[in-house]
């Protein structure tokens, strides 16, 4: 019988690796970009569709299991719309980005044990607020290099009506930030920081537009935490739209 | 070997394409790897260190499998499948340390657990994978063994000269592992403000065994409150028997039926958070009715073979306070004071007592430092003196913990 328990034990950790990262090993398959219309005439854009392929998704349910959070899957990256979690970015090749003002109205909450939004992509250097919408300690911390913080445990953000102020982070790094809570394990999020201001989250069927942007060189980068960055080149001119269509693998 | 044979496939067919074919069965994992050193009187049941292992050396404390599968919307199974050092200080076989299933409905504030599952009875109880934990070693109401055993009662070479690995060794107050099996009833009152749990088992919390051959029965309980964000209060206590059928005590068990020996526990436990500050403490009160077990074998009355029985009782008491340094993100200190309070030191003039007391109380002082260097993967030291604080009971344990 120990021989039974030994194969499962080593067998489970063994194949559940396996099949955990065997999504990453199929190949792209992306459409180039195909030139549409006109437009703004003085600036370009870019829409299209970016096409995720259907995951495993956990029970709707969240049940009390013995391990709490730890064993709790959250639906932030395994129930939600993959499509909401992505985040489709234009980066100037040729030339300065525009209009790198930090913004500082950005919000994620902490509501059923959940970071929400999961993913808020945000220009460089703006300020983000988090706030505690549940009535049990949430906290929030970061380990990746460069943008290593921890704000401790925080309470409701209304207590008696009496409000209390919002803590604030202020984004310095580049590329994705992930963020969890210590105290609710399966709670994470990611910031991605851009150093660029033409950024969208998709829609919930996938689709996507970048206004505004000024002609030249692009690289366009599609960011989704459970796939590879996706990016592709592109080179718009002022007054046209263009349509393109990426898979992401 | 066909046997063999047969059990590795039947274990791969159930396990590993478990995650292909059901695709809502969830597998975690944790590991944990680390050296540690104690002192020379060291031995499992004092500081958690065994006699032969406890000079410096490499080793592996635990691994585990955990398994969470949703049935349907009401029901789900989850399990442990679990390896570990425990009182031998080698990497054993894995065995299951829980197993159960759940009815829990989605309009209900209240669900239902049949098999093995966390021991409601005790703060720590629910602190049982290492990642989770502060220090390595739990408190000494859940670590020290104390002189009373479950085949002998009151025995004073229980908690001196006892083997873990003879399974015939002194019981810690409550079982070191945190599980229990029967039956669990969880009642959250009010969400996140008030909870009630009851178990049903047949053998009280301080046992770790998953049966017993007597006709026990012990219940557990604990209600947590919520009184505000940053309070956690938890009553808990249990009632019942804690004796096994053995080979030493069978031929007496007509006369002195053993399910009528019980452990009583009542305990108070707080956390209380703040900023990077957390503060746990608790408090353990156990009363043992125990026969008394000597030299020469059971201790028995005038010429029948009634067992003398005595009434012994012991408070543990701890107090955690962990520090987060914001400029050191991810990083903990943290340090536990910890006491076991034996009371009493025997009943009457018995020369059994006028040498051997209950036992002796215990002080242990513990110091931690932690730090992720990931989200999910910890690196912990933790170096702990305990009375007579002369170093013969010292450790210095270093871990990196993962959980994936």
């Amino acid at each position: 019988m120990k021989f039974f328990f030994f194969a499962a034990f080593i067998g489970a950790l063994v194949m559940g690796f396996i099949t955990t990262n065997a999504d990453f090993l199929t190949s792209p398959n992306n459409n180039n970009t195909i030139l549409n219309g006109s437009t703004d005439l003085k600036t370009a854009s870019i829409s299209g569709k970016i096409n995720i392929p259907s995951t495993q998704v956990n029970t709707s349910r969240r049940f009390r299991s013995s391990y709490g959070s730890r064993t709790n899957r959250s639906s932030n990256s395994n129930g939600q719309n993959q499509y909401l979690s992505t985040v489709v970015s234009a980066h100037p090749l040729n030339f300065e980005a525009p209009d790198m003002e930090p913004e500082d109205s950005i919000l994620i909450r902490q509501k059923d044990a959940e970071f929400i939004p999961s993913i808020t992509p945000v220009k460089v250097g703006s300020t983000v607020y988090f706030v505690n919408d549940d009535p049990f300690y949430h906290n929030v911390f970061s380990l990746t290099p460069g943008a290593k913080f921890n704000i401790g445990r925080r309470p409701t953000g209304d207590i008696f009506s009496k409000e209390i102020p919002v803590t604030k982070w202020r984004v310095e790094g580049l590329g994705p930030i992930s963020i969890f809570c210590d105290i609710h394990s399966q709670m994470n999020a990611v910031i991605l920081s851009l150093d660029t201001p033409f950024y969208s989250k998709l829609n919930e069927d996938g689709s996507f537009e970048l206004k505004g942007l000024p002609a030249g060189e692009y690289e366009i980068r599609v960011y989704n935490k459970a796939f590879d960055l996706l990016t592709q080149q592109i080179t718009v001119k002022t007054g046209q739209t263009y349509s393109v269509e990426y898979n992401l693998n | 070997m066909i046997k063999r044979i047969a059990c590795i496939i039947l274990a791969l067919i159930l396990f590993c394409p478990g995650t292909a074919l059901f695709a809502q069965i969830q597998f975690n994992g944790t590991f944990d790897a680390g050296i540690r050193v104690g002192g020379g009187q060291s031995s499992f049941v004092k500081n958690g260190i065994e006699s032969e292992f406890r000079r410096l050396h490499f080793h592996i404390p635990q691994v585990n499998l955990l398994m969470f599968a949703p049935i349907n919307e009401t029901f789900f199974f989850e399990a442990r499948l679990q390896s570990d050092i425990w009182g031998t200080g080698e990497l054993k076989n894995p065995y299951f340390t829980l197993a159960n299933v759940t009815w829990s409905h989605p309009n209900k504030n209240y669900s239902i657990t049949a098999g093995r599952y966390i021991n409601p009875v005790g703060f720590y109880s629910r602190r049982s994978l290492p990642i989770n934990r502060t220090f390595h070693e739990l408190p000494l109401t859940y670590s020290y063994f104390v002189n009373i055993s479950d085949q002998r009662g009151f025995w004073p070479l229980a908690g001196e000269g006892g083997s873990y690995t003879s399974s015939d060794v002194g019981l810690t107050t409550i079982y070191f592992g945190g599980y229990a099996t029967g039956l669990l009833f969880d009642w959250s009152i009010i969400e996140n403000k008030s909870r009630l749990q009851i178990g049903l088992t047949s053998v009280a919390p301080t046992s770790g065994d998953n049966y017993t051959n007597l006709a026990n029965g012990a219940i557990l309980g604990r209600l947590t409150l919520n009184p505000s964000i940053k309070w956690q209060i938890g009553f808990t206590g249990s009632y019942g028997g804690f004796m096994q059928q053995s080979i030493v005590n069978s031929s007496f068990r007509p006369l002195n039926p053993l399910e009528k020996y019980r452990q009583t526990l009542a305990g108070f436990d707080f956390k209380y958070g703040l900023g990077y500050w957390e503060i746990i403490g608790e408090a353990i009160f156990s009363h043992w009715f125990t026969p008394v077990y000597g030299d020469t074998g059971f201790q028995t009355e005038g010429n029948t073979n009634n067992f003398v029985e005595r009434n012994f009782s012991n408070l543990g008491t701890n107090l955690d306070i962990r520090f987060e340094p914001p400029s050191l993100t991810g990083s903990y200190f943290a340090i536990r004071l910890d006491h076991m309070n034996f009371i009493g030191d025997g009943e009457d003039s018995n020369s059994m007592y006028t040498t051997n007391d209950w036992d002796k109380d215990v002080s242990r002082i513990t110091a931690a430092f932690g730090y992720k260097l990931a989200r999910n993967v910890e690196v912990k030291i933790s170096t702990s003196e305990q009375s007579p604080y002369d170093g013969s009971f010292y450790t210095l344990r270093a871990t990196i913990s993962t959980f994936f």
